[in-house]
C-alpha cells in the first residue's frame, strides 16, 4: 500500500481552509436584538419580533441578589418589547471586569458608573445623553437635586441619569448609649472623646472606621477636612488652593490622633467596613460607625431579621469647634449608556425610566430620591416604627441642605488622599509630609 | 512507462523531504499558537504600554518614553514592595522547609497515627486561600478576635496587639499564615524525597557506627539536596505570585507595610487605573523572575554536579 505523503499543495489547501474558515467566523454578524422566534422556539416561548434584549450592567447586580427583581419586573411591563439580561459582580471584580469589556469593545447596552473620578475617567466611551434630554420633557435639569445634576456631568455635558442619591454619615446605637447613659450622640470633638471612652469603659468598641478600605478611610478623612478647612478640599481640586494650606495640616493631625486617642477602635486601620466593622456594629458591639443613608433599611427593625437595638444617624461631630456641621452626599450611580452600544435609542428608554421609577421599587437600602419629586422606597413603609423612620427621613433631608460633594474628580487626588491617609493614620507620616505629599500630587494632575 | 515512474520517485522524494521538514513544526504549531497568542502577545504589548500614559480604558495612550520606569526606580512603594519579598522568601522558604523536613522525619519514623497526623497538617494546603485569609483576619480583630482573647485569658494582655494595623506586625501575620497553609506541601516533597533513598545507606551507616543524627546530617540532609532545590524554586515563584492572603488580609497596608509586588501592580493597574505604569512594573517584575530563575538554576545545577 502507496504511503500517503503530505505535499506542499496539500499543506497550503489545508491552511487556506483553516484561514477561511477563520476568516468567515469572523465575518458572521453579532446580533444584538433577540432572534426571530423560529430559532428560539425550541427552547423558549415565542417573543415579539419587535423585543430587543438589552445588557444592563453593574455593581449593584450582583450574582445571588434578586434585590433588584422588583426594579426589572416593573420596566419589563411598563416598557413593552423591552428585555432586560442583568449582569454585574462583587463591587471589586466588577471595577477589573468593566474594564475589560470596555477594552476589548463588548459593552453592556446601559452602564452604572460611580460619579467624580469613575464617571470622568469613562467618559470618553460614553454617550453624552444632553439630545435625548432635550426630547424628553420628563427628564429635565429641574427635576433633581442640584447637586445630583451637577454630578451627572462632565466637562458641561451630562454623561448619566442620576440614580439615587447618599449621604455618608455615621450612624450610632441609640441602646448602647442609653445604657451607658449617653443622651445624645457627640456634637464636637470633646464630646466625641468623651462617648469613645464611655463605650470603651462599658465593653463596647467606639467608633468603627474600616481604615484598610480606601473608600472608607476617604469618607472619613473628608469630613475631618470639611470640619476644619470647610470648602478648601474643592479649591485645592481646582488647583486653586495648596494643600500646604494651615487647615489642612490641622485636620490631618486630629485625624492622626483619633487613631492614637482610642476614638477610632483599636486596629481601625487593619478592618474593612464590610464585613468588618459592619458585623461588629449590627451585632451590637460598638457605639458608632462611619457609613452612610445606604444603610438605613438594614438597620430598622421589621425591615431587617435580627435588628433589635434602635440605630440612628447623626452628623459627623464638628472637631474644629466651629459650630458648622458637616455631611457629604453624593449619586450612588449614574445610568449610562456606552458610545458603542448597540441599540442607543431603547438603551435610553431603559435609563430614562430608571432614574424616575427605580427607587420606588429598590428593596435594598435607604435609597434617597435623587428627584426633586421625593419618592421613597416602598420598603421603608414596612419598618416596624414609623416614627423612628420619619425621623430618619427628615434628618436626612436635613442633611441634604449642607452635604458637599462626596466623590472627588480627579482619580489620582483620591489615590492620593486614601495613601495619606493611612500612612497618617498608621503613624508612618506627619501631618505636615501627608499635606505635602498630597501638593505633589495635586501639582501633577492635568486639570481640564 | 519509465519517464513516468522516475517522475512518480521525484514526487515521492519531494513528499519524504517535505514531510521531515515541515511535520515536525506542524506537531508544536498548535502549541506555538497558543503561546503566541496567549504569552508573547500579551508580554509584548504588556512591553509597548510601559512607555504609555494609559488609564487602561480610553483609546487614546500618551508615549512618555521611559518615564514610568524613571517613576518606578524611585517609587518607595515598590522599594518596600521588593523589600518585603526578600523578607518573605527566606522568611517562608526557610522555615516552611525547616518545618517540613522535621515533621516528614519524625512521622517517616513509624510512630502511632502517622498518617492522621500527616492529613491535618496537610489540610490548609486544600483550602482556598480566600477562605483562609478571611479565617485568620476575623481571628487577629484586635477586640473581639480569638487571638487576642486568648492571650488575654492567660493573661498575657500585654502581647495582645492590633495585629494586621501595625505596621511593624502586618507582614509577619501574613508571613505566618502563608507558613501554616504551606508548611504540609513541604512535608509531602520530603517524605517523597525520604522514601526515595535506599535504606541499605542507613544500614551502612549503622554498621560504621554512625549516630541518628550524623545519618541525618550526613546522608539524609544531603540525598534531600534535589527537594531542597524544588522548594526553593517553588518558593521564589510562590513569592514573586503572591497576591491572593496578602490582598484579603491587609490589603498590602496599612500604607505598603505588608505591601507585595504583584498586589501593587493590581492596585495601580485597576484600582487607580494607571496601566501604563502598571505594565512598566510588570516588566520589572519580570526581570526580577529572570534574574531570580538563572541564579537558582545555575545553583541547582551546581548542586547536581
Amino acid at each position: 500500500m502507496e504511503k500517503k505523503y503530505l505535499t506542499r499543495r496539500d499543506f497550503l489547501r489545508l491552511s487556506g481552509m483553516v484561514i477561511g474558515g477563520v476568516a468567515l467566523t469572523r465575518c458572521a454578524p453579532v446580533a444584538t436584538q433577540t432572534p426571530p422566534p423560529a430559532m428560539e422556539e425550541a427552547t423558549q416561548p415565542p417573543a415579539s419580533p419587535s423585543t430587543v434584549t438589552l445588557e444592563v450592567n453593574g455593581w449593584k447586580y450582583q450574582a445571588g441578589r434578586d434585590s433588584q427583581k422588583l426594579v426589572f419586573e416593573a420596566l419589563e411591563r411598563d416598557l413593552q418589547g423591552i428585555k432586560l439580561e442583568v449582569t454585574g459582580a462583587s463591587t471589586s471584580d466588577w471595577y477589573v471586569q468593566i474594564k475589560s469589556r470596555f477594552q476589548s469593545g463588548d459593552v453592556p447596552d446601559v452602564v452604572l458608573m460611580e460619579p467624580g473620578a469613575g464617571l470622568r475617567e469613562y467618559s470618553p466611551l460614553l454617550l453624552p445623553l444632553d439630545d435625548y434630554i432635550a426630547k424628553t420633557p420628563e427628564v429635565q435639569e429641574d427635576k433633581y437635586f442640584p447637586s445630583a445634576w451637577k454630578e451627572a456631568q462632565v466637562g458641561g455635558k451630562v454623561m448619566g441619569l442620576p440614580g439615587f442619591l447618599g449621604v455618608q454619615s455615621p450612624w450610632y446605637n441609640a441602646t448602647i448609649f442609653e445604657k451607658l447613659g449617653v443622651e445624645k450622640p457627640p456634637a464636637n470633638y470633646d464630646e466625641l472623646k468623651e462617648v469613645a471612652k464611655a463605650c470603651r469603659d462599658g465593653g463596647f468598641l467606639p467608633f468603627l472606621v474600616g481604615g484598610k478600605d480606601g473608600w472608607h478611610r476617604l469618607d472619613a478623612i473628608q469630613h475631618v477636612i470639611h470640619s476644619f478647612a470647610p470648602g478648601k478640599l474643592y479649591e485645592a481640586e481646582a488647583g486653586s488652593l495648596s494643600f500646604n494650606d494651615p487647615d489642612f495640616v490641622a485636620a490631618f493631625e486630629v485625624w492622626g490622633e483619633m487613631f492614637a486617642n482610642g476614638v477610632f477602635q483599636d486596629g481601625a486601620i487593619g478592618m474593612s467596613a464590610y464585613p468588618d466593622c459592619w458585623d461588629l456594629f449590627v451585632q451590637g458591639k460598638a457605639g458608632m460607625i462611619n457609613m452612610g443613608s445606604w444603610a438605613t433599611s438594614e438597620l430598622l427593625p421589621g425591615l431587617t431579621e435580627g435588628i433589635t437595638d434602635r440605630y440612628m444617624p447623626m452628623f459627623f461631630p464638628d472637631l474644629s469647634g466651629s459650630g458648622k456641621k458637616v455631611a457629604t452626599s453624593g449619586v450612588d450611580q449614574l445610568y449610562c449608556i456606552p458610545k458603542d452600544a448597540g441599540l442607543p435609542d431603547e438603551s435610553w428608554k431603559v435609563i430614562a425610566w430608571m432614574t424616575q421609577n427605580d427607587i420606588k421599587y429598590t428593596n435594598d437600602s435607604g435609597a434617597l430620591p435623587s428627584r426633586l419629586e421625593g419618592v421613597w422606597p416602598d420598603i421603608l413603609s414596612n419598618a416596624q416604627d414609623q416614627n423612628q423612620l420619619e425621623e430618619i427621613k427628615k434628618f436626612y433631608m436635613d442633611a441634604l441642605n449642607i452635604a458637599t460633594r462626596r466623590q472627588l474628580i480627579y482619580p489620582e487626588l483620591r489615590s492620593g488622599l486614601e495613601e495619606v491617609s493611612a500612612a497618617v493614620a498608621s503613624g508612618q507620616m506627619t501631618a505636615q509630609q501627608a499635606v505635602e505629599k498630597l501638593d505633589e500630587v495635586s501639582q501633577g494632575i492635568e486639570r481640564s | 512507462m519509465q519517464s513516468s515512474g522516475i517522475e512518480n520517485n521525484i514526487a515521492r522524494h519531494r513528499g519524504i523531504q517535505w514531510d521531515d521538514k515541515v511535520s515536525p513544526y506542524l506537531f508544536i504549531l498548535p502549541a506555538t499558537v497558543v503561546f503566541c497568542l496567549f504569552v508573547l502577545y500579551p508580554l509584548i504589548y504588556n512591553f509597548k504600554i510601559g512607555f504609555y500614559k494609559w488609564d487602561g480604558i480610553n483609546p487614546v495612550m500618551q508615549f512618555i518614553g521611559f518615564d514610568n520606569y524613571i517613576t518606578a526606580i524611585k517609587d518607595t512603594a515598590v522599594h518596600k514592595a521588593l523589600k518585603n519579598s526578600a523578607v518573605w522568601f527566606f522568611t517562608t522558604v526557610f522555615i516552611q522547609a525547616t518545618l517540613g523536613l522535621f515533621m516528614a522525619v519524625v512521622l517517616g519514623k513509624g510512630i502511632r497515627g502517622a498518617t492522621l497526623f500527616r492529613s491535618i497538617i496537610l489540610i490548609p494546603v486544600a483550602l482556598a486561600p480566600a477562605l483562609t485569609a478571611t479565617i485568620f483576619r476575623i481571628m487577629l480583630e484586635p477586640s473581639f478576635g480569638q487571638i487576642n482573647e486568648f492571650l488575654r485569658g492567660i493573661g498575657l494582655s500585654s502581647l495582645a496587639k492590633n495585629w494586621l494595623a501595625d505596621p511593624g506586625l502586618a507582614l509577619w501575620c501574613v508571613i505566618i499564615v502563608n507558613i501554616w497553609i504551606w508548611t504540609g506541601f513541604s512535608m509531602v516533597m520530603y517524605q517523597a524525597g525520604l522514601q526515595a533513598i535506599p535504606e541499605e545507606l542507613y544500614e551502612a551507616a549503622v554498621l560504621d557506627g554512625a549516630n541518628p543524627w550524623q545519618q541525618f546530617s550526613r546522608l539524609t540532609f544531603p540525598l534531600l539536596k534535589g527537594t531542597h532545590a524544588s522548594l526553593l524554586i517553588l518558593g521564589a515563584i510562590g513569592t514573586l505570585k503572591t497576591f491572593d492572603i496578602v490582598y484579603l488580609m491587609t490589603a498590602g497596608g496599612p500604607f505598603h507595610a505588608s505591601q507585595m509586588p504583584s498586589n501593587y501592580i493590581f492596585t495601580k493597574s485597576f484600582l487607580e487605573s494607571k496601566f501604563g505604569y502598571g505594565s512598566a512594573l510588570s516588566v520589572l517584575l519580570l526581570l526580577v523572575s529572570l534574574l531570580v530563575t538563572v541564579i537558582q538554576l545555575r545553583l541547582y545545577k551546581k548542586w547536581r554536579s
